[in-house]
């Protein structure tokens, strides 16, 4: 909404790992041809070590990439 | 790289009977919370149904302190909590202020969940948070008591982002008048928002002794602890699993919306050493009608099961929670994503959650347990009470049985494992609502044989003393069963039916009111005499029925809660009626055989 000060949850990003929404902050990393992110460095660990090995290009949500 | 320091490598700083003192005396805060709460609110959800959960949090914005109440609520506090204080800023946090949300895609449970978070500050600095989290009956919406058939989150009710409800100790007249004007009973709502955030003032003065009496610095030192001593324990619990995947799936049985559709949630627990990541990657899409689960109440489901499977003295805190990895995919049935429906979520898919979180743990576990009831029995009545004239909403519980464990029968008539709620009492209800109730029992008979059976659910029977009662429902259970571990049988069904005043025949919401469900349904209008008839389901069994300990099988007939035909059915054991005794010749005979042979 570009002309009232409030963002409504769609408009938000999911960490790429765990899924939850974040409503500020967070961790931006480039993986996979993508920036991703991700709520803690804990989660982008989790993306590492487990989903990406696991899942390759599937483990990347759309609503976890920014730019 | 820069090595961060693992818990096993972390020292404990704080003297161990100096955290004890600290640790016990937020737990004791937060039960009083509690107690304030139950005496304060206006609703029978809050003072008979327990349903709210009260927490500490430290400035770190972690939980250091929780005491026995909802396991769905505390495990999303995690989540909710920190998200709310960032969307407000914690910077933009003043002494007095009081930050309310009850929306459910920030990692809330559903709606009708409002958390309500309090700062303490010390010196210009936040030290703790407290806060708690309670289920308030009604939230506007198309139902009266928000359980239903809803598609959208418009239809569920009202919905606030964060925001401060409280400024520098005093009420934001806005939030209370648009929270008040968008709900049917503007008066419990306000009284029981006041009881939750007076109860956040009780707890700020219990920590500000803590922080006067032994100094700021130790509080925190002691926070941080507190967390470490159960990351310590829980790491060291997850340690002696064996590593490796192990996968389980269970499914509901309808949205509500589209006609005998299920809905799979599919789980992998995956072991890693100390750590285990709970992958919900498999799980269906979201569903149509409101049994989605958001993020927190999955992230509490898998909280939930794991805690299920560790020794109970691990103090339950923020450190527990640390070794475990969610991964919840947007937009699936296990992390909704804007604007479907959720509410039902919490209340009829958690508990399905934590049974196939604790099936995968059977895989190499035996400390798991059988499948519950698997519904809250949430059953929303609404209209004008003819004795007074005020608009009510009510939402009745049913406890449901347990699934069989390793030691145990299931328990009978307990509420299912995502929330310690109570029902409220026949007495309660019916001085307060136009319905009476004819019979209140468990339901003998329907049970989840196993050498430890599941537990009974209950049988209840309403009538309508008013005209234009409007009953809404979201239960499941009258297609799917709960499933048996380790030969156990599976559990009943739940039974929801009406019949008119005069008529014989009970029938279900989906052949006589043209619903898409048995369970899942909106405003349904119920006239003076008509009734409704509810039967909740039981627990699964637990190994195999011929294991089962002749005696104990007897105890259940003598209880009149099987016949001597289910015994010699289900376990091989004759029971020679007029004598009331084992007949142990044709009992060893029949289970020479192997169970449903004979
Ligand atoms: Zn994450």
């Amino acid at each position: 909404m570009a002309d009232y000060p409030y963002q409504e949850v769609n408009e938000m990003p999911r960490c790429g790992s765990c899924g939850k929404l974040l409503t500020r902050g967070g961790l931006k990393a480039e993986r996979l041809d993508n920036t991703l992110i991700f709520c803690s460095a804990k989660c982008l660990e989790i993306f590492d070590t487990y989903k990406a090995p696991k899942y390759g290009e599937a483990a990347v949500w759309p609503e976890s990439i920014v730019g | 790289m820069e090595h961060t320091a693992t818990a096993n490598e972390q020292e404990i700083k704080t003297d161990p009977f100096l955290l004890e003192i600290i640790r016990n005396h937020l737990i004791t805060t937060c039960k009083e919370m509690g107690i304030a709460m139950m005496r304060t609110s206006y609703s029978p959800m809050f003072n008979e149904a327990l349903d709210f959960s009260c927490v500490v949090f430290d400035g770190e914005e972690e939980m250091v302190g929780q005491a026995p109440f909802v396991p769905a609520q505390i495990g999303s506090t995690v989540h909710v909590i920190p998200t709310a204080i960032a969307e407000i800023g914690a910077e933009n946090l003043e002494p007095g202020d009081v930050i309310f949300t009850n929306d459910p895609y920030r990692s809330n449970c559903h709606l009708p969940e409002f958390v309500v978070i309090k700062p303490y500050f010390h010196e210009g600095e936040i030290l703790a948070y407290t806060s708690n989290i309670a289920h308030m009956t009604d939230v506007g919406g198309m139902v009266p008591a928000a359980f239903g058939d809803h598609q959208n989150i418009w239809q569920e009710g009202i919905r606030f982002p964060p925001v401060k409800i409280y400024e520098r100790d005093q009420e934001v007249p806005a939030i209370f008048k648009i929270l008040v004007s968008n709900v049917r009973t503007p008066r419990h709502s306000y009284g029981d928002m006041k009881a939750m955030i007076g109860s956040l003032y009780l707890a700020e003065r219990r920590i500000a002794e803590l922080v006067e009496r032994y100094g700021a610095d130790t509080f925190v030192q002691c926070c941080r602890d507190i967390k470490l001593v159960s990351e310590k324990l829980m790491r060291a619990e997850i340690s002696r699993w064996p590593d490796g995947e192990y996968q389980a799936d269970g499914v509901l049985e309808d949205d509500g919306v589209v006609p005998d559709r299920e809905w799979k949630i599919n789980a992998t627990l995956v072991i890693r050493g100390d750590e285990l990541i709970v992958d919900f990657t498999g799980t269906d899409e979201q569903c149509f009608g409101p049994g989605n689960q958001t993020f927190g109440t999955t992230a509490s489901a898998a909280y939930n099961a794991v805690l299920h499977m560790v020794p109970t003295d691990i103090p339950y805190n923020h450190g527990c929670y640390r070794p475990i990895s969610v991964i919840a995919p947007p937009g699936s049935y296990v992390n909704v994503s804007y604007p479907a429906a959720c509410v039902g979520g919490n209340s009829d898919s958690h508990p399905t959650t934590v049974d196939v979180l604790l099936q995968a743990f059977s895989r190499f576990s035996d400390k798991s347990s059988a499948a519950d009831g698997g519904t809250c029995g949430c059953i929303g009545f609404g209209g004008t009470d003819p004795a007074t004239g005020e608009i009510y909403a009510h939402l009745h519980l049913e406890g449901v049985g347990w699934g069989g464990r390793d030691d145990a029968d299931g328990n009978d008539c307990q509420f299912v494992k995502n929330g310690n709620c109570a029902n409220t009492p026949v007495e309660v209800a019916e001085t307060r609502y136009p319905f009476l109730n004819l019979e209140y029992q468990l339901e003998p008979g329907a049970v989840g044989h196993g050498r430890h059976r599941g537990g009974f659910g209950t049988r209840r029977t309403f009538r309508f003393l008013s005209d234009g009662v409007h009953v809404s429902s979201h239960t499941h259970r009258h297609r799917v069963r709960g499933w048996g571990l380790f030969d156990g049988e599976d559990g009943s069904n739940s039974v929801l039916t009406f019949r008119r005043k005069g008529e014989t025949e009970w029938v279900t919401a989906r052949q006589a009111f043209g619903k898409a469900s048995e369970g899942k349904f909106s405003n349904i209008v119920m006239n003076e005499g008509d009734e409704m008839l509810f039967i909740t389901p039981s627990g699964a069994g637990y190994g195999s029925t011929f294991e089962r300990d002749p005696a104990l099988v007897l105890t259940d007939w003598q209880d009149e809660l099987i016949s001597a035909q289910d015994a010699r059915d289900h376990y091989g054991v004759v029971i020679d009626e007029p004598s009331g005794a084992i007949d142990q010749a044709a009992t060893d005979e029949l289970r020479a055989g192997s169970p449903g042979a004979g």
